[in-house]
């Protein structure tokens, strides 16, 4: 594998973070209420699943790494899978669309739409394999290809929101953000 | 210097996924336990969550409320002739447990008082939507513990997995991991139900010559020390005898509506292990 180039300074580095951090906080308590009402029988649209491909292929290496596993300790402790699942399942579709940003420059919103898609699919595969290793039973639906692919275009077609409202929320950072403070990690 | 540099994304890459892989295995083969930082979590999410909650609830309350008043009219003909049946039913009942208040006096047998129970509000679900698990806001400072049943007007909800001072985590019914030693009511056939998905549970351990049929109504044993005995768990909705080995294969109707579920009530006692 050839060696991956490093980003340069980035000046919109910390309201960047800063806002990916709020909006994680403020959809996993979206995700534990309105998008749990609003579930299409088993498939549920997965913001979080957007924020982490959004992390993927918009902030720096280590931060993004951070916040993700954070993200997943968050959910972990919300649900009622074992703590550590979600954080392998975040840091998983973080480095796949890192590696994908790095590699392929694949980095507007269609692709970061379809990544979200992939992902979100990828997520219960994931979460599977690791019930099934600590010997614990999955929730397996008889139709669970047609779930995932519903919650995959549902998860897909959600996530310009969470986009947009990142934008948003980091603009709004921006102006109030020190205008010394620049750095990388 | 230099390789840390050139190989600084497989490197980080494998801290932070030998770091999550190292997580999961620690909790993977212990039952879920309450850590600090998990307790702050629960209390920092849930007052948004909470929130959240009352907002939606109200929303849903007034549109409900409105679709409620047309049908009014005629549900209350309907329920005024239930009331009526219901009525001369329960003047048998109370005949019976009187009679059954006598007959326990005789036989000296310990009736064991009601267990004090706590109200308590879901202000949140699973996030992922691959667990079955609720949060309701009531916590250690409460009185609500681990392994406490969770209940409500309809029957089973599930159980307490844990809890932080002002919020706890209910391990529901439906979830795969889920499990009840219970009876069915007319029979008295033992057996363990767990949960099996959306609107589903599972009765398992019932063996080929016992007698079920399709509406046979499913109670708590009480046997755990966990759900009051006769607690209403689900109604048989069907039985598969052509996949039956030793043990049939029943599927249960939960006596829960888990999609409207929003006040439950917590049983402050908690299973006296030997």
């Amino acid at each position: 594998m050839a060696p991956l180039r490093i980003k340069k300074p980035d000046p919109v580095f910390g309201p960047r973070l800063l806002g990916a951090a709020l909006m994680g906080f403020l959809l996993s308590v979206l995700s534990t209420t309105v998008f749990s009402w609003w579930s299409l029988g088993e498939a549920q649209v997965q913001p979080l699943a957007a924020l982490a491909v959004w992390a993927g292929f918009n902030l720096p290496l280590f931060s993004g790494a951070l916040l993700v596993t954070f993200l997943g300790y968050v959910v972990d402790n919300l649900s009622g899978g074992i703590v550590g699942l979600h954080m392998l399942v975040y840091l998983t579709m973080f480095y796949a669309c890192a590696v994908a940003e790095h590699h392929l420059a694949l980095n507007n919103w269609a692709y970061q739409m379809a990544a979200t898609g992939l992902m979100s699919m990828l997520s219960p595969l994931i979460i599977m394999g690791g019930l099934m290793l600590a010997s614990r039973q999955y929730l397996a639906s008889q139709d669970m290809l047609t779930m995932m692919l519903l919650q995959a275009v549902l998860s897909a077609l959600f996530a310009p929101a969470v986009f947009l409202a990142l934008q948003w929320m980091i603009r709004a950072l921006q102006k109030v953000w020190p205008r010394r403070q620049q750095g990388e990690d | 210097m230099d390789f840390f540099r050139r190989y600084r994304f497989i490197i980080i890459t494998v801290i932070f996924l030998v770091a999550a892989l190292t997580v999961f295995s620690i909790n993977a083969n212990q039952d879920p336990r309450e850590t600090i930082s998990g307790r702050l979590v629960l209390e920092l999410v849930g007052p948004l969550q909470s929130l959240v909650s009352s907002v939606g609830g109200f929303i849903s309350g007034l549109w409900n409320d409105y679709f409620a008043l047309v049908q009014a009219a005629r549900q209350n003909r309907e329920l005024k002739f239930q009331l009526d049946l219901l009525s001369q039913r329960m003047v048998d009942y109370e005949e019976i447990k009187l009679e059954n208040g006598r007959l326990q006096k005789l036989l000296a047998l310990r009736q064991e008082s009601d267990p004090p129970q706590t109200a308590a509000q879901v202000v949140g679900w699973d996030p992922s939507g691959n667990f079955r698990t609720a949060i309701i806001n009531k916590g250690t400072n409460h009185g609500v513990e681990p392994q406490m049943a969770v209940v409500n007007s309809q029957g089973v909800v599930g159980r307490i997995i844990w809890a932080s001072p002002n919020y706890a985590k209910v391990l529901l019914l439906l979830d795969p991991n889920a499990a009840i030693d219970v009876l069915v009511q007319r029979s008295r056939a033992r057996g363990i139900v767990e949960g099996a998905g959306s609107d589903s549970l599972r009765l398992k351990y019932i063996v080929r010559a016992e007698e079920i049929i399709p509406g046979d109504i499913i109670i708590a044993s009480g046997d755990e020390g966990v759900f009051p005995k006769g607690m209403l768990v689900g109604t048989v909705r069907a039985i598969h005898p052509e996949l039956a080995v030793i043990f049939l294969p029943v599927e249960l109707a939960p006596a829960v509506d888990f999609e409207r579920l929003e006040e439950v009530s917590v049983i402050l006692r908690r299973r006296v292990l030997d």
